[in-house]
């Protein structure tokens, strides 16, 4: 004979059987939070763990001081600077690398015999000559590849001795780049052998320092820039490097990301659980009265119920967890192979799967807990008469079911859908709620593809109206601005000035590009509502790069330029979108500068001749670099592929919530509803009248859901996106109509496709059966 | 009006044959007041859901006004009820979120000729009730809007499967008389299907069902009134 434990555990099982899908589909969204909690977490860790064993190992830099010349008694000044660890000078100049017969721009940096700071790590080949490994394989490039490097007049050649890893390029940024990280085939850092480059006339540019005690970082630097000057040109700390802070911002957003993603399914994990639980709590009402009655205890009725939530949890985390460890290997490799790493740390990191694993099992034990604790306190007696149809008597519903009907006509099966929605409030609700949280994922996702769009158009519809872009060696080429204007095929050109610059203001320092530009026709700068900026007198500055420095309109501030420290006026402040740039007429920086001249070139060609006319210019002297608009736009669509297959995963999540969450609901109310569409069936109605009620209840629901959850989502996007703000770029929050459109028919696709199952049943009940059924 | 032809009705439990109905043969006449009796599990039911059209027989022959109902499809059966039938259930089956009248009218939506439903209502005796919601009325009302339900739609037959069974002796009796006056005024063909001899009375025909066969058929040549019995 089996015991009464024995018998609780084949009920159990038996119910979750006969509800099966219900039962996959609360575990399923229980399965995708844990999932993305756990992959996106140990994603971020990894994350975290690598950069900070690379800055570690490698020795990064503290302060990076960049001047117009380092002399020796500079070095000799500031190693005996307080604080002072070590110190290292460099030579950076902008050049070029010829590869497979084109010419492409080059950051050329000295490598010392005794590398002290920044340490390359050598993925092939022996320290000398070196390239970043991506770029090698970008090329195909190996070592021993023998390759021409132009920097400062010289034609140097040697072959590749290494394939290397950099701490300070592990996300490459190009000052003044049309795209936002540049691609290998567009840009280079090369090493070349310190000596190498003595020899060809160099000098030192650049000082590196590392401090014995991080806190006297700052006044360190303070005395470095006092040792150096007016020659300063520019100047960071390890936390300013721009490479080093949009990696934290990014890992930093992931963080984010990863508790609140999946918070998102946890809360609706809840009110599934707790929808699925009390079903099943009040289709069993009769059966738990007589378990009761015939003496099992309260607490075993709660044990009973709380297996339910239980079994949910347990299955879903586990599942959940072993999908997130493989998510967080995929998503950490996919990241590290985007960035400029040599490897990856995966610790084990046991709390996250202990914290998954706890989150999973306690999120359904939760309303598990109140439906299990509802059933145990189930009065005997009452419940012993059998299950009573929930009541529904007059109220506001039938008044606003009057008014409605009133008004459409609509026939009476219709508007007991209506009524549908007010009898059982609580399914109401959470349906509302889920339409609500998928409209949000949804929306959450689009507006950063919107929005990035949106400053796309912006940037290459009408900031950059130019074709190519040539950058110059030096500021005295309008010979060679005469010669382009000349060239067949060539329709228009500017010069314009394009330097990197860094303003202080009360100790604080921001960098940007400042261009500087009559502003005709070819590059223009637009604020974030669209319209055109034209500078006059001063420095139009943006708002998001110069956030610390407060800065007020008309006020002289000292700005470090590549002609050292100078003073300029504020000419104002500007939202300016994407890369935040200083804009001034040439005019005035001839003025603050005494530099009358140019040292970018920007052309309007005729479209069918770019290329070629791009190819002759790369050939002049005195071109450093040229870059088209074409190019630039093709390496975009290239890293735009990573962050759109990011915001697919996280649309099909977001469908797959709703989906889950509408579905159980959808699915509960149909069977609860059973007798009621056997009852219809037996009239006469066919089962297409039926179903079209139920879609008429559905898509009421999905506009109810969608009132709500526009406003609700907009209003979470808005936090969302707003919370990803930063200093080193400014993208306008934007959604378009299309996305709405496009959510609205996405919440109209979940909600039917859930109803679907649901009207497979009807269809296919057994009128007979059902109607014959007391309700048991 | 209806006529069974060798009628059957297994169903297959995992290895087992449950022979429901075995070879039933029944004629119902137009404008009968039918009783079918027998003891529980015997097949009255299943009997009644196949003539009704919510069931199919696994063998024999349906035919209704002359016309072989046996190999209608699920559409042409859901009109056949649309049309013809009016159910009556022990359980009564109303819809809780609509109130009384409504739960007459939805009914009353499905056929183009169908009669007054505040008529219908009087007829019953629920005029007075008509806006309140199931939840708010008594069994006997209750049943007493599903007897309404089936009479709107002005089929020719209504069948009614225990239309006693939940209510108390007094009530019972009210109901019956509603549906047996219902039949000598408007000619409507009923089938009553109950465990109950004492009601075999008011019937002009007795069917006795036993283990899935008919076992016998008498013609009661004069009926009592429902308010006459006792049981
Ligand atoms: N869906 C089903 N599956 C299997 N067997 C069934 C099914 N429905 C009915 N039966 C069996 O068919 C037989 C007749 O059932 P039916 O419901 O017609 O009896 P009944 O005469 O109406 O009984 P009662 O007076 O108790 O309502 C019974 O033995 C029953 O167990
Ligand atoms: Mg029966």
């Amino acid at each position: 004979m089996k015991s009464g434990g024995e018998i609780l555990r084949t009920k159990l099982i038996r119910d979750i059987r006969t509800q099966k899908g219900l039962f996959i589909a609360t575990t399923f969204i229980l399965f995708l939070g844990v999932t993305i909690f756990c992959s996106f977490y140990l994603s971020y860790l990894n994350l975290h763990d690598t950069y900070e064993s690379f800055y570690e190992s490698s020795d990064f830099e503290d302060i990076s001081v960049r001047a117009v010349e380092i002399r020796n008694e500079d070095l000799e000044r500031i190693k005996k600077i307080d604080g002072v660890l070590e110190v290292q000078p460099r030579i950076a100049v902008h050049g070029s690398v010829y590869v497979n017969g084109r010419n492409i721009p080059a950051l050329v940096i000295s490598l010392p015999e005794n590398e002290r700071i920044n340490r390359l790590y050598i993925a092939e080949g022996e320290k000398g000559f070196a390239v970043l490994k991506k770029f090698a394989d970008y090329h195909g490039l190996t070592t021993n590849t023998p390759l021409v490097v132009n920097f400062g007049g010289v034609k140097y050649t040697n072959r590749i001795s290494a394939l290397v890893y950099s701490p300070e390029f592990i996300l490459i940024f190009e000052e003044g780049g049309e795209t936002f990280t540049p691609s290998p085939g567009s840009y280079a850092i090369v090493y070349v052998p310190e000596d190498d480059m003595v020899s060809a006339g160099m000098k030192y540019s650049e000082v590196k320092v590392r401090v014995a005690d991080e806190d006297k970082k700052e006044e360190v630097l303070r005395k470095i820039l006092a040792v150096l000057g007016e020659r300063v040109e520019e100047f960071h700390t390890d936390e300013t490097q721009v490479s080093r802070r949009l990696l934290k911002e990014d890992l930093d957003g992931f963080q984010a990301l990863s508790v609140m993603f999946p918070a998102f399914f946890m809360l609706i994990a809840i009110f599934s659980t707790y929808a699925l639980l009390s079903r099943i709590v009040r289709l069993q009402m009769g059966n738990i009265a007589i378990l009761r009655a015939i003496g099992f205890t309260r607490k075993e009725i709660l044990s009973h119920y709380l297996h339910y939530p239980l079994l949910i949890g347990f299955f879903a985390s586990i599942t959940g967890v072993i999908a997130g460890f493989i998510g967080s290997c995929i998503l950490t490799t996919e990241y590290v192979n985007f960035l400029n790493l040599p490897y990856f740390v995966s610790k084990p990191h046991l709390e996250i799967y202990a914290a998954s694993i706890i989150v999973g099992t306690a999120t359904p034990l939760l309303s598990g807990l109140v439906v299990a604790f509802q059933a145990s306190r189930v009065d005997i007696v009452k419940a012993l008469r059998g299950y009573v149809e929930e009541t529904f008597s007059e109220g506001l519903t039938v008044k606003f079911d009057a008014i409605i009907s009133r008004i459409l006509r609509i026939r009476l099966i219709f508007r007991t859908a209506l009524r549908n929605l007010v009898r059982n409030r609580k399914r109401t609700a959470i349906s509302l709620f889920s339409i609500v949280a998928c409209t949000s994922l949804i929306l959450n996702s689009m507006v950063f593809v919107d929005s990035f769009d949106y400053v796309m158009q912006l940037q290459f519809g009408k900031v950059y109206a130019y074709d190519i872009k040539v950058s110059l060696d030096g500021y005295d080429e309008k010979q060679l601005l005469e010669e382009i204007r000349r060239m067949d095929g060539v329709l228009l050109t500017e010069p314009l000035v394009e330097t990197s610059i860094a303003v202080e203001k009360g100790g604080s320092v921001a960098s940007t590009l400042l261009i500087a530009s009559n502003y005709q026709n070819l590059y223009n700068v637009y604020n974030a509502d669209g319209e055109k900026i034209v500078p006059g007198k001063g420095i139009i500055f943006s708002k998001t790069s110069m956030k610390n420095l407060s800065l007020v309109k008309g006020e002289k501030v000292s700005i470090y330029t590549e002609f050292g420290k100078l003073k300029a006026e504020v000419g104002g402040l500007e939202l300016i979108p994407l890369l935040s740039v200083a804009t001034t007429s040439l005019d005035y920086f001839k003025e603050i500068s005494g530099v009358d001249g140019f040292n970018t070139i920007v052309v309007d060609a005729d479209d069918s001749r770019i290329g070629e006319i791009a190819e002759k210019i790369r050939e002049m002297d005195g071109v450093r670099k040229v870059s088209t608009i074409q190019e630039a736009e093709k390496s975009i669509g290239e890293l735009m592929g990573f962050f759109y297959a990011f915001i697919t995963f996280s649309l099909m999540f977001g469908a797959s919530l709703g989906f889950a969450a509408i579905f159980n609901t959808t699915s509960i109310s149909v069977i609860e509803r059973s007798r009621e569409f056997a009852t219809l069936r037996m009239l006469g109605y066919t089962p297409r009248e039926i179903t079209l009620s139920l879609i008429f209840e559905s898509v009421f629901i999905g506009i109810l859901g969608l009132a709500i959850g526009l406003p609700v989502a907009y209003a979470t996007a808005y936090a969302f996106f707003t919370s990803f703000e930063s200093e080193l770029y400014y993208l306008p929050m934007l959604i378009f109509p299309r996305t709405y459109a496009f959510t609205v028919a996405a919440v109209f696709v979940v909600v039917l496709t859930a109803l679907f199952p649901s009207t497979k049943h009807i269809s296919k009940m057994d009128i007979a059966k059902v109607t014959k059924e007391v309700v048991s | 009006m209806i006529e069974l032809r060798e009628v059957w009705k297994s169903y297959i439990m995992g290895k087992v044959e449950v022979n429901a109905l075995r070879g039933v043969n029944l004629q119902v006449e137009s404008g009968e007041f039918v009783v079918v009796l027998g003891p529980s599990g015997c097949g009255k039911t299943t009997m009644l859901n196949i003539i009704g059209g919510i069931d199919r027989p696994t063998k024999g022959r349906v035919i209704f006004d002359g016309r072989d109902i046996t190999d209608y499809d699920d559409n042409a059966l859901t009109m056949h009820r649309r049309k013809n039938v009016g159910f009556i259930f022990q359980f009564f089956n109303l819809i809780p979120t609509l109130t009384a009248r409504e739960n007459v009218e939805i009914a009353a939506d499905l056929v183009e000729k169908s009669r007054d439903v505040e008529e219908v209502l009087e007829v019953v005796g629920l005029k007075e009730r008509a806006s309140h919601f199931p939840a708010e009325l008594s069994g006997g009302e209750q049943q007493r809007v599903a007897i309404a339900r089936a009479l709107v739609k002005n089929p020719p037959i209504i069948l009614a499967d225990e239309p006693t069974g939940s209510l108390d002796f007094e009530t019972g009796k009210a109901i019956l008389g509603v549906m047996r006056e219902i039949n000598v005024k408007e000619g409507i063909t009923f089938i009553l299907v109950t465990h109950n001899s004492a009601i075999a009375a008011i019937a002009d025909k007795v069917v006795y069902l036993r283990d899935g066969k008919v076992e016998r058929v008498v013609e009661n040549l004069s009926p009592v009134k429902a308010d006459e019995i006792r049981w």
